[in-house]
């Protein structure tokens, strides 16, 4: 069971080792401004909100569900923190609680709307990830809104002991929430509910109380991805904030080993699988190849992960 | 009625891992007539269906038609050899035409596209031959249920088939509505057919078939006439007949303590009747009656699965509110459903997590330790067959699925056991172990519930014995009423007042 995450580990290991290998200037960093620059530094730090993003979805996907409106929530949150800081009124701290609470609002709506109103996870957040983006431009007006801010910029760029201080932060978060799930009753009550609902309905389980945490966590991890962006960038873009990322997030989650059926699941190979993802990205960048040579890769990447679970289930239903 | 067969199985057999689905049945159609196949859960009809209609391929035996053996590859080989299949579920496309789901891929066609009159003159004329005349360019979904039956079975005819097998075809209908199906399935026999017929209510199998053959456990217990049999001799082989050497294993029970589980006048979703039901500590009351009878119903009425609709239930004393799964498990009341695979076992957590969840249905902090602990106990305790509590529970065989099942109520310690059919699809020594243990368990003061459909199985746990027959309860047996003679009656006879 701990070695859930091993694949994934394995991935991102032998992704680098091959880059460090054959991409030039792969391994070289430098250091100024007291933060360490570098390929390396550079997927730990544009890794972070995949991989928040990832993070939420993951107790998600291992309840049997899914949640779309990540990448439209995202946006949300960071459109919402933007027009308050940019109108002076509020200051970094009150910024990232409006992020946060924003994600966290519209986690909620997704998981009333599949609990409460029994409506299918991927129609549900279907909902979101349109209304979500529309929202977004409604609030910023449209275009990108800059704001100035000292405390979002050390957020967004600062460094902590010499490493990006967003990547250390969603690297923290991950660690914080895999030691609340593994250390309570609460991942064996996700991977139950996941794995069989009615069985963990007659078992006791609050079955609907669980989920409607997984999507409420959900929505406040992707609001907290919106404000690393917007903290990064030093303005908001409704309109290409998060777009597509919840693709990304769940191919995070599923190259993490965490099966789309539900059921068994690790928030470390989730880790993993985002930066996986944004190392390939970034080696791409390294190479100078444009972004079509990327997504394709990107695909094949899919094809392998989905054809890894296939397999995976098919020797487990052998051994059953 | 010497015709020879138009259809026939002859030394059937079927193996899953670690079941004999059927062993050795033999079953003989003929034209003409209506041949109801019946017998309780687990008795081998769907498996036997799915040889018959080409969804799995027998293990040993042969099926023969107008003699001949013949092999099924799939279901359209079945049925292009004309054996069509009619089932439960309604497997209509209800958006579609009546025509549209009537030649649904052999439509008449011309240069352009479907040629619609000459479908629709098709569609009456094949609808004629179960005596319908409907609008049949009107979506098949406007009409009733049964009119879609109906139209199933013009399709099967349509298609030439020789031979239908009807998977309880009558299951989602309401009576009148099941006798228009009836009389349809008798005409269509009448042509020459043959009709194979699976259903539970004993009223439908009397009023439709000429021949009923019965299986239990996968095998065949008899053929009977209908003109010659009665209900009482069906009921008996259906449920098994008591070895002569009486179980008495009850009999050693000391007088039962307060009532630990007391309902009052509850109906709900699947008992229209209001019941009462009393069970004490260390007491074991059995539920009878066949498939469909309510039995099922009643344990999740109790359990607060099924929305209850009156009556009030206390357990222990403390009242229980309707439709409140976690409420009753906080209670010391807790249900082992008879679905094992889809409403009990976490196929892929570990034998560990399977027994240790209820306990731990609170949030609080994970002790692997403490799971552990449960779970080497009731490993122990109930002998199930894993040497390693972390092995996925997915894997194990029926029998340590259901002990696992058990192991996690035990390990709640809870006041009150609801088992639905708690040794279905378990071999011979695990149903002797399981059995044990709920005798232990009434020893040390447990009120449990205890639905079987074994005669044999109720009189060998239970102190007392309710008898259910149409969604309601009928009668109560205790103390020297119990007997297998009694209970059968009990059964048949509300069968007969039912009529």
């Amino acid at each position: 069971m701990k070695s859930r995450a091993l694949p994934a580990a394995l991935s991102l290991a032998l992704l680098l080792a091959v880059a460090a290998v054959f991409v030039p200037h792969f391994l070289e960093f430098d250091v100024h401004g007291g933060r360490l620059h570098g390929a390396l530094a550079d997927i730990l730090q544009r890794g972070a909100p995949l991989a928040l993003l990832a993070l939420g979805l993951t107790p998600v996907i291992a309840t049997g569900g899914v949640d779309l409106s990540v990448g439209s929530v995202m946006a949300l949150a960071s459109s919402c923190a933007a027009v308050a800081v940019a109108r002076g009124e509020s200051g970094a701290a009150a910024a990232a609680g409006i992020a946060l609470g924003v994600g966290l609002a519209a986690g909620l709506a997704n998981g009333l709307l599949v609990t409460r109103a029994s409506i299918q996870p991927i129609v549900a957040t279907l909902v979101l990830l349109t209304a979500g983006r529309g929202l977004a431009v409604l609030v910023s007006g449209g275009g990108i809104l800059a704001f100035e801010s000292e405390g979002l910029e050390e957020l967004g760029r600062g460094a902590f002991a010499g490493f990006p201080s967003a990547g250390l932060l969603a690297l923290a978060i991950t660690i914080a929430t895999a030691a609340l799930v593994r250390g309570t009753t609460l991942g064996l009550h996700i991977e139950a509910i996941g794995d069989n609902e009615r069985a963990a309905r007659l078992s006791g389980l609050r079955v609907d109380r669980v989920r409607l945490a997984a999507y409420a966590f959900s929505g406040l991890c992707a609001g907290a991805a919106g404000l690393l962006v917007a903290a990064d960038v030093g303005a908001a873009d409704a309109s290409h904030v998060g777009l597509y990322q919840e693709l990304d997030a769940i191919l995070a989650v599923v190259i993490g080993g965490t099966s789309l059926a539900g059921g068994r699941t690790s928030l470390a190979g989730s880790w993993c699988g985002a930066l996986a993802i944004q190392a390939l990205s970034t080696i791409f960048l390294f190479l100078g190849l444009g972004t079509p040579i990327a997504l394709c890769v990107k695909a094949a990447a899919v094809l392998a992960a989905v054809a890894g679970a296939k397999l995976w289930t098919r020797r487990a239903e052998a051994t059953a | 009625m010497s015709s020879p067969p138009l259809v026939a199985l002859a030394g059937v057999e079927m193996r899953f891992p670690g079941v004999v689905a059927l062993d050795g049945v033999d079953l003989a159609v003929r034209a003409g007539e209506v041949h109801a196949l019946v017998g309780e859960n687990g008795a081998g009809k769907s498996t036997l269906i799915r040889i018959l209609t080409g969804v799995h391929p027998l293990d040993a035996g042969a099926i023969l038609l107008d003699g001949a053996p013949v092999r099924f590859a799939d279901p359209r080989a079945a049925l292009a050899a004309g054996v069509a299949a009619i089932h439960q579920e309604l497997t209509c496309i209800p958006e579609m035409s009546v025509a549209a789901n009537l030649l649904l891929g052999r439509e008449p066609r011309r240069l352009l596209g479907i040629d619609r009159t000459a479908s629709h003159a098709r569609a009456r004329a094949a609808l004629a031959r179960v005596g319908l005349d409907l609008p049949v360019e009107r979506p098949l979904g406007t009409f009733s249920p049964a009119v879609q039956q109906l139209v199933a079975i013009a399709r099967a005819l349509d298609l030439e088939a020789r031979v239908l097998v009807l998977d309880e075809p009558t299951a989602s209908l309401d009576r009148r509505e099941a006798d228009l199906v009836l009389r349809c399935v008798r005409d269509v026999a009448a042509r020459g057919l043959a009709a194979l017929f699976v259903g539970h209510r004993l009223d439908e199998i009397f009023a439709v078939a000429d021949r009923i053959t019965v299986l239990k456990n996968g095998r065949r217990v008899g053929t009977f006439d209908r003109a010659t049999t009665t209900r009482l001799a069906l009921v008996e082989a259906m449920l098994g007949r008591v070895p002569d050497a009486r179980a008495t294993a009850r009999a050693d029970r000391t007088p039962a303590g307060p009532n630990v589980l007391s309902a009052r006048g509850i109906a709900g979703d699947g008992l229209d009747a209001p019941f009462d039901l009393d069970v004490a500590a260390g007491e074991v009351l059995g539920l009878a009656g066949l498939l469909g009878s309510g039995r099922s119903e009643l344990l999740r009425l109790l359990a607060g699965v099924a929305r209850r609709t009156s009556g009030d239930l206390r357990v222990g004393g403390a009242p229980l509110p309707a439709g409140d799964v976690r409420a009753a498990v906080d209670l010391g009341l807790v249900l082992s459903p008879e679905e094992r695979k889809s409403d009990g076992i976490f196929p892929n957590l570990s034998v560990r997590e399977n027994v240790a969840i209820a306990c731990e249905r609170r949030f609080r902090t994970a002790s692997k330790a403490r799971q552990r602990a449960l779970a080497a106990e009731m490993i122990h305790r109930l002998a199930i067959g894993c040497a390693d509590p972390e092995r996925r529970a997915g894997t194990l065989s029926g029998g340590n699925q259901q002990k696992t099942l058990l192991g996690r109520w035990l390990a709640a310690r809870p006041k009150a056991l609801l088992l639905d059919e708690p040794t279905r699809g378990v071999d011979v020594g695990a149903r002797a172990e399981i059995q044990a243990t709920v005798a232990e368990l009434a020893r040390d003061g447990m009120a449990t519930v205890y639905v079987s459909s074994s005669i044999e199985e109720l009189l060998l746990t239970s102190d007392r014995v309710l008898a259910l027959h149409g969604r309601r309860v009928v009668s109560e047996l205790a103390g020297e009423e119990l007997a297998e003679a009694a209970i059968l009656r009990a059964i048949a006879s509300a069968e007969d007042s039912a009529t």
